[in-house]
């Protein structure tokens, strides 16, 4: 055993490693960073998802599709970071705010955004509505606001797709797509979330001249998507040659001006309560109790329950929802099987846009909508945008509720959280045999006239 | 005690007869019969190596060949871990911007131009935890260096269980195996942390990695612990057992003993880690409710029953991971006092209280677990127990500190690279050891629980502690191990740009804690007491050294491979360092010893005066001095 | 090559050097405390110590550091150089065992009596709780009992991510979770308290300056985590609070739309606009 060699040879003699050895080392390590390089070269934009159900509308027709297509990307941009806003667009400051650098609607030429003047401070530009969206909306809602992002497919409910329009809490007159919601409705949404699912508030996040921006952004990208929407519908009807012809600019001016008019209007349209609400009082929070019962015949337990747990017959149990959305990993396989267990059975299962949803829990006292009771009011009277909650004001009453009634079941939904006895036992209202609407179970088939919302 | 080892006490066919080989006259053995033993083949109290590739390289059951492998499959994930770790820092530089490489991968699930969502962020952090705990710094230090070096060092032929030794390197397989897969299944991987708090760890839709990934990230540690499990029974046997003649326990060096401690540590400890793990993976698989209580659901995900409690879990968890932590850095201080000694030419300071401190360390290791749980909503009266106890723990390890330091006074120091990264480790290990005394101390902790002070602390035990003592021990026993020399002067330069990168990576992260910065945010600048430039300087100044640190790991990589290659063939003791290790050949044969030396004396008699070197090999007795007592009182001012 | 002793005592210096620089740059330092001079000012108890340990081991430290250089720097090898021999010293181990002993053990007794103070649930506070936090994947969901004094009735207030207290009252809250682990902390009142699923933990603190500080989610609680920034309102006198609380109730008993009873309440509300440095006009340039 050599154990006399001395380290300085020993250390001497390891510095005579071969040259070529380390020639490839070198060599392969700047390969590797050259190949890096690429990394930090801009990166294309994002294009807008396409829509799965406006191209299905075209599916056979792809010169119409493409005619869609190029007359949105004239309007609104041609990707979802050149942005373009089209004049009279109903957006504040005419759509500045979006981002922080918006293409003019004549030209390709940008044009700044607004800046932030603060005193003492040189002028910043504001972040707009799309940078912020970037940062804080995306990896939910997805960069086309198709509420589809990379966090999306774990979330249920799941987050909204900004393209169609239809908002679930607004509080203005109309369904779907025609009742819009206000600036204040928006506001709402971001300020306090919405409780019971994965939207949070946004309040302490954003500052208020930042959720405007992003308000701002949202909007647009429903324009877009409304505008696309309203342009493939009409092409349905174009035939694949006319296609340039048919759908001209002035076709879709006249998709931009319905479009726009939903919007543009939205803050006169706002529901008032025609009577004041009336003192939360034993008798109040009785009759709304007889009401949602069923002592009009609106049978707010067949979705809710008659414990108000929002376990009621009308729509599919919650054994096979809790299969479909919770049990093993979230897959549209799932959720088609339980579509059509409930297309067999008759029963409510899902919201406009094909996701399950569940009535609410009225017990937890958790409000999506917001707990003021003008909110529970526009939820009660005028329904949930988008999902099977109906209408149930008519200002005649008749088979719907009046102002009044309406204002008794927010009384009973307020005060059931805190008085959970209040639903012990209860049994649905048999009303007599001659009203014709006595009918305790409702099939969901074929809808209740009774639940029609009132126009 | 003289070593006496009954025959019949040997078991397997792996089993050596020690009594009988220590009495056989010397052997001389030439340098590179490594491979061929045939000529030994006469000798009925050794095997011949397999001959076998897959027995001798894959399924191997000699102990250097599976402290390799733990040495390369821990090494290759330091550098995954160590690439998670560096995507961490960038999202924190510079959030929600491009990350090279990682976005381009990414693209195509994520469609968001290269913007990492926020859970993904949290997967970083916690695979890059759990990486490198379980995959990295505990297999390296006891699977690697542990095996390698325990029965060399006392010296054994071999681990008293070869078997189940190459089944605990076997194990860390579907280790590596289902923590790697997790990044594919729906969810990704798991992003509870690596402490993997329930409820967010047991509720499935919790958050996107705690619908599939965490149930294979318990699988993964679980798997991991078995493996130490495994190991620790191996190295207390095999330090009881088969220690050569004259190896008395306090003759050990202090690698051995670190091992030993470390591995008691893994066995009391590791199996209430799996019992927790075992009941968050049955609250997650078959619905039972450890750790769930009554009324909590998430994300609208039907409730369970309930019944559990949360902070359960987090007292198990502790009860070992606190442990973990010492076993994560005594294998590491037992290194370091080797090198350090052998370095300085010295004879180890106090060896007998650093031994005593290190068992003293391994036994309050059980006792300080609740300081990891002072805001968790503990009792507070236990809080107030725990920091006294977490106060004393922090005594031992100063008396460590002051001995290494001893043991360079007055010494001759000779300056490689092993004995650089060893004196960084001493360095590290005392601004590890002293923000540890902001977090003992319970009013302190109420402010810097969960900042980046933590983060700080941790990766100054971790990284300048237990990592530094790996790259020390690379850089000695590399040699020993592959016969080859590692060059030294790149040795140096990596040293100066890790030892640099590194203190400009975390160092920031005290000052950047203590002002708030919570740990595992994705975007601290929501908050605005962040948001200004001072801390913006800190975090970006933090991420390009860490950078820089990353990169000069290359020139670690680059010597390693091509030492192996073509670096200078070692001598058999190319340090002249006395530990039973270097009296075989460089690399040692396939059972270690043509004869199983007798041992004289204990590992650190350098620069005994009237000797003609300055060390004398624990195979060779003294000639001017009686064998001295392991603590001599002072032989000088 | 005694010259690596250098590196050890540059790196030391610069480490001291850092923390001396951050001590006179607020971007870089402890936040300012508002919990000095308040009745528990708890912030100030916390600093205080904080200051003290960093003084201790900060001398502990440039001790060490400078005898790891010295000893690299007096004793490189060098021909001819013979390391002493010498295997310890009972008398200095003794020494170097009973100084660290005595210090730390005092450094534990002495924090006892703040954390006591701070955190044991004997010395809370004997009112009853202000207002009941209740983390929430990933919002900060605060309830006031309302005029009865008594949680869970209709007259219940609801606020998301905002608490408001008032100047130098010691307010009690209880802290709780609906789902995962959370963890209220306050940076600018040294305070944190973990909030943990079926469990309701006080947790008492008072401030002594009005104004609106930032609530910190500090305890993972999945993806959105980071998003978790709640708001701390401190109202300078029990009357403002009051008018605050009363505004609060009636935006929360709003029965007609925004513009027909009340003006825009959200806009008013004082968090929002009070840590907002960009909420001054936003002009088109």
């Amino acid at each position: 055993m050599d154990l006399t060699v001395p380290m300085e040879s020993c250390i001497r003699e390891t510095l005579r490693v071969t040259l070529r050895f380390r020639l490839a080392f070198v060599a392969g390590f700047l390969t590797w960073t050259v190949s890096g390089c690429n990394e930090f070269q801009p990166q294309a934009p994002l294009p807008y998802a396409s829509d799965k159900a406006t191209s299905a509308k075209l599916a056979d027709k792809p010169k119409v599709q493409a005619r869609v297509s190029q007359l949105v990307s004239q309007l609104f941009g041609p990707n979802t970071e050149e942005l373009r806003v089209p004049p009279g667009a109903p957006l504040p400051e005419a759509g500045a705010r979006i981002a922080s650098q918006v293409l003019l609607a004549e030209g390709d030429s940008t044009k700044p955004g607004p800046v932030i003047h603060e005193a003492g401070k040189p002028d910043t530009p504001i972040r707009g509505g799309l940078g912020l969206y970037r940062e804080h909306c995306m990896h939910c809602h997805g960069a086309s606001g198709d509420g589809n992002g990379p966090t999306a497919l774990f979330l249920w409910p799941r987050p909204r797709d900004f393209r169609t329009g239809v908002y679930k809490f607004t509080s203005t007159e109309g369904t779907g797509v025609d009742s819009k919601p206000t600036r204040q409705d928006l506001k709402r949404t971001l300020l306090d979330g919405i409780d019971n699912s994965s939207m949070s508030s946004f309040a302490a996040v954003l500052t208020p001249s930042e959720i405007d921006q992003v308000l701002d952004y949202i909007v647009f990208l429903s324009l877009r998507g409304e505008v696309e929407t309203t342009l493939a519908t009409l092409g349905q009807d174009v035939s694949e040659d006319d296609a340039e012809t048919d759908l001209s600019e002035d076709v879709a001016q006249e998709a931009i001006d319905l479009v726009f008019g939903r919007w543009t209007n939205a803050a006169e349209r706002v529901i008032a309560p025609p009577s004041a609400r009336p003192e939360a009082t034993p008798e109040s929070i009785e009759r709304g109790k007889q009401l949602y019962l069923g002592a009009k015949g609106l049978q707010c337990f067949g979705c809710h329950g008659l414990d108000g747990k929002g376990n009621g017959e009308s729509f599919v149990d919650y054994r096979s929802f809790v299969r479909a959305v919770f049990q093993g990993n979230p897959s549209q396989d799932k959720i088609d099987e339980l579509k059509d267990f409930a297309e067999k059975n008759s029963k409510k299962w899902a919201d406009d846009w094909g996701q399950p949803l569940r009535p609410a829990n009225l017990q937890a006292g958790r409000f999506k909508g917001g707990r003021r009771p003008i909110d529970l009011y526009w939820r009660v009277a005028k329904g949930i945008n988008g999902t099977p909650m109906p209408a149930h004001f008519s200002s005649s009453g008749g088979s719907l509720l009046t102002s009044d009634e309406v204002w008794d079941v927010v009384n009973f939904v307020l005060a059931l959280p805190s008085e959970k006895s209040l639903l012990e036992g209860a049994k649905a209202v048999e009303l007599a045999p001659s009203t014709d609407t006595a009918n305790n179970l409702p099939s969901a088939g074929s809808p209740d006239p009774s639940q029609q919302p009132a126009s | 005690m003289s070593k006496k080892k009954s025959p019949a006490s040997n078991s397997g066919p792996e089993s050596i007869d020690l009594v009988a080989t220590s009495h056989a006259p010397a052997d001389p053995v030439s340098p590179g019969a490594a491979p061929t033993h045939q000529d030994h083949a006469h000798d009925h109290h050794e095997h011949p190596g397999p001959t076998n590739f897959l027995t001798r390289y894959v399924f191997a059951t000699d102990h250097k060949v599976i402290g390799i492998q733990f040495l390369v499959s821990g090494l290759i994930f330091f550098i995954v871990g160590g690439l998670l770790a560096l995507a961490v820092r960038w999202q924190l530089a510079w959030p929600w911007t491009r990350i090279p490489v990682l976005s381009s991968m990414m693209e195509s699930q994520w469609q968001t131009k290269g913007q990492m969502p926020p859970e993904f962020y949290n997967k970083l952090f916690t695979m890059h935890a759990s990486v490198m705990i379980f995959f990295v710094v505990i297999p390296i230090l006891t699977g690697a260096f542990g095996n390698y070096l325990i029965p060399l060092m006392i010296g054994a032929r071999d681990m008293a269980f070869p078997k189940l030794n190459m089944l605990s390197y076997w194990f860390m397989w579907p280790a590596f195996i289902v923590m790697l897969v997790s990044f594919t299944v729906p969810g990704g991987a798991a992003e509870a942390g690596w402490t993997a708090y329930p409820p967010l760890s047991v509720f499935r839709h919790s958050t996107p990695g705690s619908l599939n990934g965490q149930t294979l990230w318990l699988m993964g540690v679980l798997f991991a612990g078995v493996s130490s499990i495994m190991g620790s029974i191996n190295y207390i046997t095999t330090v009881l057992t088969l220690r050569a003649p004259g190896m008395k326990m306090f003759r050990m060096p202090m690698t051995v003993w670190s091992m030993f401690i470390t591995a008691l540590l893994q066995a009391f400890a590791l199996p209430v880690l799996t019992s927790a793990i075992i009941m968050q993976l049955l609250d997650r698989t078959i619905g039972t409710n450890f750790f769930i209580p009554v009324g909590a659901s998430v994300a609208n995900e039907p409730g369970p029953v309930g019944g559990g409690q949360p902070l359960l879990f987090q007292h198990l968890f502790w009860f070992y991971s606190h442990p973990a932590v010492y076993i994560m850095i005594l294998p590491a201080m037992g290194m370091v006092s080797d090198i350090l000694s052998t370095f300085s030419r010295k004879p180890l300071f106090g060896y007998k209280p650093m031994v005593f401190a290190m068992a003293a360390i391994a036994l309050l290791g059980f006792l300080v677990w609740g300081h990891h749980m002072f805001q968790s909503g503990m009792n507070p009266l236990l809080g107030a127990t725990f920091m006294l106890s977490t106060m004393v723990i922090a005594l031992p390890s100063a008396i460590k500190t002051f001995n290494w330091i001893g043991t360079l006074w007055g010494g001759s120091i000779q300056f490689t690279a092993a004995m650089l990264f060893a004196t960084g480790f001493v360095a590290m290990f005392v601004i590890g050891g002293l923000s540890g005394i902001f977090m003992a101390a319970t009013p302190i902790d109420i402010h810097i629980h969960d900042t980046y002070f933590i983060v700080g602390h941790l990766h100054y035990v971790l990284f300048g502690g237990s990592s530094f003592a790996i790259f020390a021990g690379l850089y000695y026993w590399f040699p020993k191990i592959f016969g080859r020399m590692l060059d030294e002067r790149l040795g140096k330069i990596h040293f100066l740009l890790t030892f640099i990168s590194f203190n400009c990576t975390f160092f920031l992260m005290h000052i950047i804690g203590l002002r708030g910065h919570p740990r595992r945010v994705a975007n601290p600048y929501i908050y605005q007491f962040l948001d200004n430039p001072g801390v913006h300087f800190m975090n970006e100044f933090m991420t390009v050294s860490a950078l820089l640190m990353g990169a000069a790991q290359l020139i670690l990589i680059y010597n390693v491979l091509a030492s192996l290659v073509a670096g200078k063939r070692a001598p058999d003791n190319p340090w002249r360092a006395n530990t039973l290790e270097w009296a075989t050949s460089s690399p040692p044969p396939h059972h270690n010893f043509a004869t199983i030396p007798t041992v004289y004396h204990a590992a650190y008699e350098y620069s005994v005066p009237g000797e003609a070197e300055d060390f004398i090999p624990q195979t060779q007795p003294l000639a001017n001095l009686a064998p001295s007592p392991a603590l001599a009182t002072s032989s000088h001012a | 090559m005694r010259y690596w002793s250098l590196l050890f005592l540059v790196t030391a210096a610069l480490c001291v050097g850092s923390f001396v620089y951050a001590m006179f740059d607020p971007n870089w330092w402890l936040l300012h405390n508002v919990s000095v001079r308040s009745p528990l000012h708890f912030g100030a108890e916390i600093d205080r110590l904080t200051m003290l340990v960093l003084a201790i081991t900060g001398a502990v430290f440039v001790l060490t550091m400078l005898a790891l250089s010295w000893a690299l720097w007096k004793y490189p090898a060098s021909p001819g150089r013979v390391a002493q021999y010498s295997h310890g010293n009972h008398k200095l181990e003794i020494v170097w065992t009973l100084i660290p002993a005595v210090i730390l053990v005092f450094l534990a007794f002495y924090q006892m009596g703040s954390w006591a103070d701070i955190k044991f649930r004997s010395r809370r506070p004997k009112s009853a709780p202000l207002a009941q936090v209740t983390g929430r994947q990933f919002n900060w969901l605060v309830r006031y009992p309302g005029v009865d004094g008594k949680f869970g009735t209709t007259d219940d207030l609801h606020v998301i991510n905002n608490l408001h207290i008032v100047k130098d009252q010691a307010v009690l809250i209880d802290l709780k979770s609906q789902d995962v682990l959370h963890s209220f902390f306050l940076p600018q009142i040294r305070l944190k308290q973990d909030a943990v699923p079926g469990m309701t933990i006080p947790v008492w603190f008072d401030v002594d300056t009005p104004g609106t500080y930032e609530l910190v989610c500090a305890e993972l609680c999945g993806w959105g985590h980071y998003k978790m920034r709640g708001l701390l309102t401190v109202h300078e006198t029990q009357a403002e609070f009051n008018e605050w609380m009363t505004s609060a109730l009636a935006e929360q008993n709003q029965t007609q739309p925004a513009g027909a009873t009340a003006p825009d309440a959200q806009a008013s509300d004082p968090a929002t606009t009070a840590t907002d440095p960009a909420s001054s006009t936003v002009e088109r340039s």
